[in-house]
């Protein structure tokens, strides 16, 4: 066993500051002017009290606004909907939701270059998930060698979101060079965080390279612990959803065993999903649509395929599913589940 | 005879997946044209080939053209094939799209999906990867990196390497722990269309105890003289494994 570097720099998954935010939180006694000081906007470090006062001011009566007035809300859009439900706490009927997020000519990316935006990972998170005895964890590598020499810590931040895209908790982490990050679910996620046990982690990387620096993540079960690796957003906002080249795809072969069938995907742009529809079809050419719900940014959904396509829930079709139409970049994942042998199958798409 | 997809005379490179053992594994091949195109003109010619050890196929199944829309599930079970070698062996997809050459920019492959079943259940669905021909696209085409693998009494991670090339490729495996202390394996090599398999703690020194101080957790660095293609799973003790992955390219 040779030590790699004499400084050790062991990673601290939960930095005190995350500790202090995690306990205010979830303390409805904590004082109001303590509260106000918590982070709303992590990438650009504002505060709750800077955006209530430009509210009250009334120099911010919608989403631009409090981008221009605060820079919040500017990088990785995760305070988008705290943000609102400010504005809509304050506003009451009067305020109007922004359709979809734009980003202001002034507030370019600090950290990447021209308007690109920092690098936003997705990955699924289940914890108790429909009663299963499953729990997530999340592993970041900082790989360095005598060929990267330049290569320097990398300071990652993690956030927890509800399927509906609410930020629920904040870790912040620096990773050093051949040093990797643990988030094990089991530890970090409040117990009933989750409704339904299942939500997001979003990962906010501060590096114009990426590097080695994708995280992959384990699904662990008593029996077994599957991985794959996240799925990423587009760089630039502002080029909008275009027409994909091919389709988000399921690959369906009959089961040896019963097992439940997922797809599990997350918004990954600024503009909703409207429209979509998961469509079966099989190796005879027969088709069945289901539509999605509408999505904005960072709002995910996990589809029960097994319930939804009843050849996939019988064990007897083969084909594929398939996301239709054609347009946004989901972070999407399919799932299956042996729940009798506890046996849990991720892969991305 | 059969021989193997020819780079020289088709524009679209073949993909890779592995050919396990028929005793561990039920392998399906999923062949849709949806993973790689929208346009309802696509044709598609499917050639599979499976090899053990030599540059010329063990076997090959024409599945044939498919147009747009059309998908075949090939179970490799109904197919009569020789066995592989014990560590399994290369499958090759020669995914051809008959009705254009790959368009600028876009990747010169097309992927498909292998979805396994183990007897007991678990297995693993991974997409087919493009190796031999492939142009470098990734800053380091020497090392590929897993984040999380795990050697405890718990946990073991199962290595499958291939190198469907023509030339052996020296492998050398580097772990280290959450911290950043390292193990490494001595140099191996893996033969030309070729797969080795075996548990990561059998090749790196002292696995288990590198690990331990994070729960059996750590990370893993994959060096090799030509880019190869490796897959890793996780196996609880006397259980299948229920996920492959492929490690993350050093991306620049």
């Amino acid at each position: 066993m040779t030590p790699a570097r004499s400084t050790l720099a062991v990673v601290s998954v939960l930095t005190a500051f995350t500790q202090r935010l995690r306990r205010r939180s979830r303390e409805p006694h904590v004082p109001p002017r303590e509260r106000d000081l918590a982070l709303v906007c992590h990438c650009r470090r504002v505060t709750r009290a800077t955006v209530a006062d430009a509210i009250r001011g009334g120099h911010a009566t919608s989403l631009p606004d409090i981008q221009r007035q605060t820079t919040a809300c500017t990088r990785c859009f995760g305070c988008r909907f705290d943000l609102e439900r400010m504005l809509r706490g304050s506003l009451g009927k009067d305020y109007t939701p922004t359709p979809f997020l734009t980003r202001p000519d002034a507030l370019e990316g600090s950290v990447t270059e021209g308007r690109t935006l920092p690098r936003r990972m997705y990955m699924p998170i289940f914890a108790g998930y429909r009663d299963h005895d499953v729990s997530t964890r999340v592993v970041i590598f900082n790989w360095a060698d005598e060929a990267d020499a330049g290569t320097v810590p990398v300071k990652v931040r993690a956030d927890l979101l509800a399927m509906d895209g609410t930020r629920l908790e904040v870790w912040e982490t620096t990773i050093e060079p051949r040093c990797s990050a643990i988030l094990d679910g089991r530890e970090i996620i409040p117990e009933d965080a989750l409704e339904e046990g299942v939500g997001v982690v979003k990962l906010v990387v501060d590096s114009l390279s990426l590097g080695s620096l994708r995280p992959y993540f384990h699904i662990v079960t008593p029996t077994s612990i599957s991985t794959t690796h996240e799925k990423t957003g587009p760089h630039d906002l502002d080029r909008g959803v275009m027409p994909r080249r091919y389709n988000f795809m399921f690959p369906i072969a009959p089961p040896t065993r019963p097992e439940e069938a997922y797809l599990f995907a997350t918004n990954t742009e600024a503009q909703p999903m409207e429209g979509q529809h998961l469509v079966w079809r099989d190796e005879d050419g027969e088709e069945e649509s289901h539509a999605l719900p509408r999505l904005e940014l960072d709002q995910s959904v996990c589809v029960p395929l097994h319930e939804v396509f009843p050849a996939i829930g019988a064990g007897t079709g083969q084909g594929t599913v398939r996301l239709e139409p054609a347009l946004h970049k989901v972070a999407g994942f399919m799932v299956r589940v042996d729940g009798e042998a506890a046996l849990w199958r991720v892969q991305h798409l | 005879m059969a021989s193997a997809a020819p780079l020289s005379t088709q524009p679209w490179l073949p993909t890779y997946g592995w050919w396990p053992p028929a005793s561990a594994y039920v392998l399906r091949v999923v062949l849709s044209p949806y993973h790689h195109s929208v346009d309802p003109r696509a044709e598609f010619a499917f050639t599979l080939r499976g090899y053990g050890g030599a540059a010329t196929p063990a076997w090959e199944h024409e599945v044939g053209r498919l147009g747009h829309g059309e998908q075949r599930v090939v179970d490799l079970s109904s197919l009569d094939l020789p066995a592989p070698p014990p560590a399994g062996g290369v499958l090759e997809i020669d995914s051809v799209r008959t009705d254009e050459p790959p368009q600028q920019g876009r990747n010169p492959y097309i992927g498909m999906w292998l979805d396994a079943r183990g007897p007991n259940g678990g297995g693993y669905l991974i997409p087919t990867i493009p190796i031999r021909g492939a142009g470098k696209t990734i800053a380091r085409d020497d090392l590929q990196v897993v984040p999380g693998v795990m050697a405890s009494q718990e946990v073991e991670t199962e290595l499958v390497l291939l190198n469907p090339v023509d030339e052996t490729i020296e492998v050398r495996l580097v772990a280290s722990s959450a911290d950043g202390l390292a193990s490494e394996s001595k140099p191996f090599e893996v033969a030309p269309w070729s797969a080795f398999h075996e548990d990561l703690s059998g090749r790196i020194p002292r696995l288990r105890r590198l690990l331990a101080p994070s729960g059996g957790l750590g990370s893993l660095a994959i060096y090799s003289s030509h880019r190869i293609l490796p897959y890793f799973a996780f196996r609880r003790p006397g259980q299948p494994i229920v996920s492959m992955d492929h490690p993350a390219p050093i991306f620049g």
